[in-house]
């Protein structure tokens, strides 16, 4: 499944400074595609998470079940980590599919706490993306 | 349709401190309500609208049903939406006046930023503040 599947509204259809790429319905992200550095399709898209009080995109949550073969286990990726690749349609991740056999993931069941700088610090080393604030650019 | 009833991966649910109010997924918070300064129920969020580069909220999409007027969609700043955590639903910093007398934008032609929108809109007429 990819965004132009799941643009139930039609917003990437006209070609004027509207969305894609740049600008991307988050309800068509989900389910997306995500491939890992090697070209491997190492699963999908469930959740955005937003900080809501400054209006950051902070992280994507995948599954990556069939490849791992953990099906209940969620993974928060820094939004840095991922790129939209724009001509397949899909979102590539910045690491190889066997670095992700040793990722910090969670059960669907016990969500983690996304303010503890800690848990945070973890999910940005591993993928090696920044924890910095990005500042406002309203 | 509010925040928890969206819940998919039971995010919001047991004990753990988990994610929300501050981090909140955005397919939950999709479909959720909004109400208008003087407590009307104006619509729900349709879509929000992410800025994939700075990685930014650029604005969110609301649908608003007003009577006899049919389906307008309004490209809110994020700034101008409070998530009330107690009603679970979205609180929209203009009165439902100024919403039914705004034109709303094209459906075949999104907006590139919801400042455009809301500026204009405050400058031909005289809404918003």
């Amino acid at each position: 499944m990819n965004y132009q599947e799941r643009d139930n509204y039609g917003m990437y259809k006209g070609d004027n400074d509207g969305p894609g790429p740049r600008l991307m319905g988050a309800d068509t992200l989900i389910g997306n595609d995500v491939y890992s550095q090697d070209d491997e399709n190492v699963g999908d898209i469930k959740e955005i998470m937003l900080n809501t009080q400054t209006g950051e995109v902070c992280y994507a949550v995948l599954s990556y079940g069939g490849f791992l073969g953990v099906g209940s286990k969620l993974f928060a990726v820094p939004w840095e980590a991922l790129t939209l690749d724009t001509v397949n349609k899909r979102f590539v991740l910045n690491v190889d599919s066997s670095t992700l056999e040793a990722a910090p993931g969670f059960d669907k069941d016990d969500w983690p706490d996304m303010a503890d700088e800690i848990w945070a610090e973890k999910i940005h080393n591993f993928y090696s993306t920044s924890n910095q604030h990005r500042p406002s650019q309203h | 349709m509010n925040n928890q009833v969206r819940v998919n991966h039971g995010k919001y649910r047991g004990n753990s401190v988990g994610p929300g109010p501050r981090f909140m997924g955005a397919e939950t918070l999709i479909g959720n309500d909004v109400y208008s300064l003087d407590d009307e129920n104006v619509g729900n969020i349709k879509e929000i609208m992410l800025n994939t580069y700075t990685g930014e909220i650029s604005y969110a999409v609301l649908s608003y049903d007003g009577v006899g007027v049919g389906t307008k969609l309004f490209a809110v700043p994020w700034e101008a939406l409070t998530l009330d955590t107690e009603n679970k639903r979205f609180v929209l910093d203009v009165d439902s006046s100024t919403l039914e007398d705004a034109s709303g934008f094209d459906k075949d032609n999104w907006p590139d930023t919801a400042d455009e929108i809301w500026v204009s809109e405050k400058i031909n007429n005289s809404l918003w503040y």
